[in-house]
């Protein structure tokens, strides 16, 4: 599996240094850009010519890993904008978007099954760097 | 008895009246008639044909004595004798008539005839004496100078009787003939009268039965189109019929009435039944969105905090004793949020619940104690607090809940303060305004962004998650006492900070 480029979105900082060392761990990453919420995300993903000469190969990020519970713009809101920024041009066709979530509703699942573009759902209490693995290579085996 | 029941009987009494009158005036004619016939038939014509009877067979009783005189012959005796008797018997015929006469003039003339005929006969019977002894000259000396004579008188006076009593005949033949002409005029004019009476009792009738019927007939309709509410043109005439009607008909305008007061209590209801649906339907969606929110938000830090173990078993194995630290300092910070989450928890469970009394609240005492409270909190920030309060303002409210409303208010300013400007405060005052009583709590913080105006009274909501961690429950928190206290809460925010403006009635 070759190395790439991770966006995580989620309020909490704590969950967010301990995906980020997971992914350390598995080595999977070129570089780790983080957001607070849904609204941050979207502001970094959508300034793309600055970001794209910034980060040159790292952008825009191939996984982002994407919290449902956040303040201002939550996870929901972020893929409907997301939906909105993709049909603009190819930009982001090559994102690949998993949750990242301590939910376990089914009616969540559903809602996010709706999204095309989702391809994983790890959720928080079972992270672990096998599981990581696993989710990725299997959403890598989809797409 | 009403109107129509006084027309009809006074319209058949009126009837009955005439008829009767009628009746009696051709009854009365009528005997007038008989009564003329009568006496004609059985006084007058007999007296005048036995008078002329007897005048005759006094002329006969003459005429046999002359023949006597003249021819003496056995015959003409007899014949003179039977004429006597006829006298006899017609007089005897006419006496009794007498009787019902009205004259007795004539009554006492027909006595003396008696006497006169009496010397008449007495004289006959000298001359047939005298004929017999051969005085013939004699005889017939007394014939002419006395028999005749008597007999002219004897006739004469019949006459005088027999006369008066024809004229009274003849005068009750025009007279019943008059009464006659009467009689038909009277018919006539009775046939005539019927006629009449009967067709005014026929008018009568049919304005007294035919015009309140149809009248009815026309109210009738009207109630059948729905029509309760009539005006008094119909019952203006005080008839048995549109009595009853009429009863019937304020009756049904009643019940008309009521079932609309019913029909629109029902509607009341049901727009309340509805009101209330909604509020419950919000309610339960509230407390579906509450469940789902608090499940996630007690979960998700103790998911985080087992991923913190996990990490710091980690880092001891791997002998990484400074990120173990760090990361057992990230447990208790999470510790404590949850902590803080579940207090929030409670406090919204009190607030829902109706679990305090109103009492006269020193709003001064109260700050004092937030302050106290939030001093041990916050204290690494330098805010003041400040007051102006009106002294004279009472606030009768439940002291818990207006000490959670400006604690959140209070520790909300704190929390989001802006470092930028160098004098950093929170003023809460309290002023009278008309018949409410205001309560403002103010400070020159960061504001809340005009995007989240609409969200900030809901649960769950963080605007500022990197400022400060809070379970975003703290403004929906103070919505719900400011409802139970039957206040109204508002704010202005901007850059320069946020006004909360809470009106108690």
């Amino acid at each position: 599996m070759n190395k790439c480029s991770i966006l995580i979105v989620d309020d909490n900082e704590t969950d967010r240094y301990l995906l980020k060392r997971v992914i350390h761990k598995l080595d999977i990453a070129t570089e780790i850009f983080e957001a607070e919420n849904g609204r941050t995300a979207l502001d970094f993903l959508s300034n793309f010519e600055e970001n794209s000469r910034e980060y040159q190969n790292d952008f825009p990020p191939v996984f982002i890993f994407l919290d449902i519970n956040m303040p201002i713009m939550n996870g929901f809101e972020f893929l409907e904008e997301f939906t909105r920024l993709k049909n603009q041009g190819e930009n982001y066709s090559s994102s690949i978007i998993m949750m990242y979530s301590s939910s376990e509703r089914d009616e969540d699942k559903t809602k996010i099954h709706s999204f095309t573009f989702v391809k994983g759902f790890i959720t928080k209490g079972d992270l672990s760097p096998e599981s990581l693995r696993a989710s990725i290579e299997e959403c890598l085996s989809n797409s | 008895m009403d109107k129509l029941e006084k027309k009809i009987i006074f319209s058949f009494g009126a009837l009955s009246f005439a008829f009767i009158a009628m009746t009696t005036v051709i009854l009365t004619q009528v005997s007038g008639v008989t009564e003329t016939t009568n006496r004609i038939q059985k006084i007058l014509e007999p007296s005048i044909k036995a008078n002329l009877k007897l005048s005759n067979a006094i002329n006969t009783s003459l005429l046999n004595l002359h023949s006597w005189v003249l021819f003496p012959d056995d015959n003409f005796i007899r014949q003179r004798q039977a004429s006597w008797s006829i006298i006899t018997k017609l007089y005897n015929q006419l006496a009794n008539h007498s009787k019902r006469w009205d004259d007795d003039e004539q009554i006492i003339r027909l006595t003396k005839i008696n006497q006169s005929l009496l010397l008449f006969k007495q004289n006959q019977e000298t001359i047939e004496k005298l004929v017999r002894t051969q005085e013939n000259a004699l005889a017939i000396q007394l014939l002419q100078q006395e028999n005749i004579p008597m007999a002219l008188q004897l006739i004469a006076s019949l006459r005088r009787i027999s006369d008066p009593q024809k004229w009274e005949m003849e005068r009750a033949f025009l007279q019943m003939e008059a009464q006659e002409t009467n009689l038909t005029y009277t018919t006539f004019l009775f046939l005539f009268l019927s006629i009449f009476a009967t067709t005014a009792l026929g008018i009568v009738l049919a304005r007294a039965v035919i015009m309140p019927l149809q009248r009815t007939m026309r109210l009738a309709e009207s109630i059948s189109m729905g029509n309760y509410s009539l005006d008094n043109k119909f019952f203006e005439e005080d008839e048995k019929l549109n009595v009853a009607l009429r009863t019937m008909t304020t009756q049904l305008y009643e019940k008309n009435q009521e079932n609309e007061s019913q029909q629109k209590t029902l509607k009341k209801y049901n727009r309340e039944l509805t009101k209330l649906n909604a509020e419950l339907k919000t309610s339960n969606e509230e407390l579906s969105q509450f469940s789902y929110r608090t499940s996630h938000d007690l979960k998700a830090p103790l998911i985080t905090v087992r991923g913190l173990a996990e990490v710091i078993s980690e880092d001891i194995k791997d002998q990484e004793y400074n990120e173990a630290e760090k990361n057992a300092h990230l447990i208790i910070r999470h510790v404590l949020k949850l902590e803080k989450l579940i207090v929030d928890i409670l406090e919204l469970a009190k607030a829902d619940l109706e679990i305090t009394d109103v009492e006269d609240v020193n709003i001064g005492d109260v700050i004092l104690d937030i302050q106290e409270k939030l001093r041990s909190i916050y204290i690494d920030y330098d805010v003041r607090i400040k007051t102006e309060l009106d002294e004279s303002i009472r606030f009768l409210v439940s002291k818990i809940r207006l000490t959670q409303v400006l604690e959140n208010l209070i520790s909300n300013g704190i929390k989001y303060c802006d470092d930028s400007k160098p004098d950093r405060f929170v003023k809460i005052s309290t002023i009278r305004d008309g018949t409410k009583k205001l309560c403002i709590v103010e400070d020159n913080g960061i504001g809340i962004p005009d995007e989240f105006t609409d969200r900030v009274f809901s649960m769950f909501q963080r605007f500022h998650p990197t400022i400060a961690y809070g379970s975003g429950l703290g403004m929906y928190i103070i919505k719900k006492h400011i409802d139970k206290m039957d206040g109204t809460i508002s704010f202005t925010s901007s850059e320069n900070g946020t006004r909360f403006l809470i009106e108690f009635p």
